[in-house]
């Protein structure tokens, strides 16, 4: 599903329920969007992977919360940003594990490539853990093109624009499910 | 039934200052009325002989501590009164010059402070805060004549106004927070140290900090100046007894490492469980410095510390080691900030958290790389131990990148004490008690083992007596 069709409001995933989301997303969107996640009955799961190309001068302000309530809920939220241009993430990220969630597994990861000197990222995964018997994470990254990758296409013939689709490309595919994959098309602006 | 043997007892006394009756108290001479206005401040400037250019400063700051608002994130901080301060007090004693000069009450008290007998005679170079004002003040000859000032920040500005003016509240000026803004109006106390060009302080310089009055503020401003090529390694470790009425401690530091000279700041802070800790320290670093902030933070009732390192010019280099125990009651809201403004810099944060019966420990911290700061890599972990399951642990890590020549990579992970490690350790014959112990200093270890060595004992010693349940 695209994320800019995603509104503003909340997700309940109930007792043995397992909902995966997975969005590729092209455009910008002005206005923050905020988006609750509540895993709210026993067993509970929630996967999201996001793969974002940004361009031009687009901006992707999203605001994710993740409150588990119940014990044995399973979270994963795996994002991963292209931008190139001007164009920019803001993203918050906050994972909740309220009091008496016990068996909570959760994870959060964040991860950008920035191909142009103009593209910005802010990240902020915050965890809040209310109990001990819980596992949780987080990751964030911001890297840039690899210099020996670079080079190795380079050697092989490749120029440094069909390089910069290629690489761009795998970092998005890192990770994706298979359902994610066939949305992916060659990174293209 | 273990006995509670006399050796642990001891060890109670020396590394946990909050439980220690009959602390010595020493009578102050003069102390302002409590609360603070602006002829306060002024009091306090006119006391000390302080130059027109501070007591303006001073007021100045006054006036901005009353406009800024209180940090609306972070811990609640509403329960502090402000106007049940005393924001300065003088001691009886002089500066001394050599520990035998020092008065045999402030003797008495490091000892019931369990300070060691190897250390004390170590204390030669190291400065006391006692009541808000360093009482001695011994530097090595040697020191001396390699031209590095070590004093109290009163007698710094007394002697070397000229340099204190130079770069105080060059780096956390007075609008910067409610807090610098407090410190700015009503200092007293803290280090003023200078570390001529190519100098290489060999021993670490170290400072005490005690808070001996009920409801007494203090305000210790710390400068320290590392010229090119130069090295220092600053300690500071705070004490203080327990009191019914709550404190607030809100210090300042600043450094300048200017070009390929380093400098390591090691806190190690114990405050009793009712003190508001709420403390700014930053560094500025120059091309190719390096700065290193060494942190650990146990007791206090909330504490709100960030060290910040500015990467100002290119090749310099930052870390932050900060360890963090959150007890019954407790709140440790800690972490650190890097601000990367030039090519080719470098940082490392690395925070470890112990969270255990009901008590709050967070990271927050913020990593920021601006424009044209290419090259520049960074990496943060965090890492969390939740020892019940009434306790509680965050992470707010904010990353804000705009170069695209840039390596940045954070990782946080919260945990609980492996079931498997406590079972083997048990099934070897340990009581629960020493196995969770055992594994909560391995946990620390990463801390611990850069910490000077009376400092690493201390805190090995605290944790062991924490996380058995030995102090409560």
């Amino acid at each position: 599903m695209a994320l800019q069709k995603i509104k503003n409001g909340d997700l309940r995933v109930g007792r043995g329920e397992h909902v995966q989301w997975v969005s590729v997303v092209h455009k910008g969107w002005r206005i923050p969007k905020v988006i609750t996640i509540i895993l709210a009955g026993q067993g509970a799961q929630f996967e999201w992977f996001i793969a974002v190309s940004g361009h031009d001068d687009h901006s992707f302000p999203l605001d994710i919360r993740v409150i588990h309530k119940a014990p044995s809920t399973v979270s994963r939220i795996s994002a991963r940003s292209v931008l190139d241009g001007r164009s920019h993430i803001s993203w918050n990220g906050r994972v909740i594990v309220e009091k008496g969630a016990h068996g909570v597994d959760t994870h959060l990861a964040f991860r950008t490539l920035l191909l142009s000197a103009s593209a910005r990222a802010r990240t902020i995964p915050s965890l809040e853990i209310a109990t001990d018997d819980v596992t949780a994470g987080h990751a964030a990254s911001v890297d840039r093109l690899a210099d020996d990758a670079l080079f190795y296409c380079a050697s092989r013939g490749l120029d440094h624009e069909e390089t910069k689709k290629l690489l761009a490309h795998a970092f998005l595919s890192t990770d994706a499910p298979a359902s994610l994959l066939s949305l992916l098309k060659p990174y293209d602006n | 039934m273990p006995v509670l043997t006399k050796e642990k007892a001891t060890i109670k006394r020396a590394v946990y200052s909050q439980v220690r009756p009959g602390a010595v108290q020493v009578k102050s001479v003069f102390r302002t009325p409590k609360g603070l206005n602006e002829d306060i401040v002024s009091q306090i400037s006119e006391r000390k002989n302080e130059p027109d250019w501070m007591r303006d400063l001073r007021i100045a700051a006054y006036g901005i501590f009353r406009t800024k608002k209180m940090p609306t994130w972070g811990p609640n901080l509403s329960k502090i009164n402000f106007d049940a301060i005393t924001y300065y007090l003088r001691p009886q004693e002089r500066e001394m010059r050599s520990w035998d000069d020092v008065p045999a009450k402030i003797k008495e008290t490091f000892d019931k402070l369990g300070i060691p007998q190897a250390e004390r005679k170590f204390l030669a170079g190291a400065g006391a805060q006692w009541e808000s004002e360093v009482v001695y003040h011994s530097l090595q000859e040697s020191l001396k004549k390699q031209g590095v000032i070590f004093e109290s920040m009163d007698e710094g500005l007394r002697k070397y106004p000229y340099l204190v003016r130079q770069y105080f509240g060059k780096i956390v000026p007075a609008r910067d927070n409610k807090f610098a803004a407090l410190n700015t109006a009503a200092w007293s106390g803290g280090s003023f140290v200078y570390v001529p060009k190519g100098v290489s302080v060999a021993l670490p310089l170290q400072a005490y900090f005690r808070i001996n009055e009920p409801n007494m503020g203090q305000f210790e401003r710390t400068l320290i100046i590392a010229e090119e090529g130069s090295s220092v390694h600053y300690v500071e470790g705070c004490s203080a007894p327990r009191y019914t009425k709550d404190s607030l401690h809100s210090a300042v530091v600043e450094i300048f490492v200017k070009k390929h000279a380093r400098v390591q700041y090691t806190t190690i802070q114990n405050w009793s469980g009712n003190v508001f800790n709420l403390v700014t320290k930053r560094a500025v670093v120059y091309e190719g410095g390096e700065m290193f902030w060494l942190d650990c933070n146990l007791g206090s009732k909330i504490t709100m510390k960030y060290p910040s390192i500015i990467l100002r010019e290119p090749h310099a280099k930052g870390e932050i080691l900060s360890f963090a125990y959150a007890g019954r009651g407790q709140r440790q809201d800690a972490g650190g900030k890097v601000i990367h403004c030039a090519p080719h810099t470098s940082s490392t944060i690395s925070s470890r958290s112990v969270s255990n019966q009901g008590g709050r420990s967070s990271y927050r911290g913020l990593v920021k790389v601006a424009p044209g700061a290419h090259d520049a890599t960074v990496s943060v972990t965090c890492d969390a131990l939740m020892l019940d399951s009434v306790s509680r642990s965050d992470t707010y890590p904010t990353i804000d990148i705009a170069e695209e020549q840039v390596s940045v990579a954070h990782e946080a992970r919260v945990n609980r004490i492996s079931e498997e490690a406590l079972f083997y350790l048990m099934s070897r014959g340990l009581s629960q008690g020493d196995a969770t112990s055992l594994l909560v200093n391995g946990f620390a270890q990463a801390v611990i083992k850069k910490l000077p060595m009376e400092y690493a004992i201390e805190l090995h010693r605290l944790l062991t007596l924490e996380t058995k349940g030995g102090i409560g």
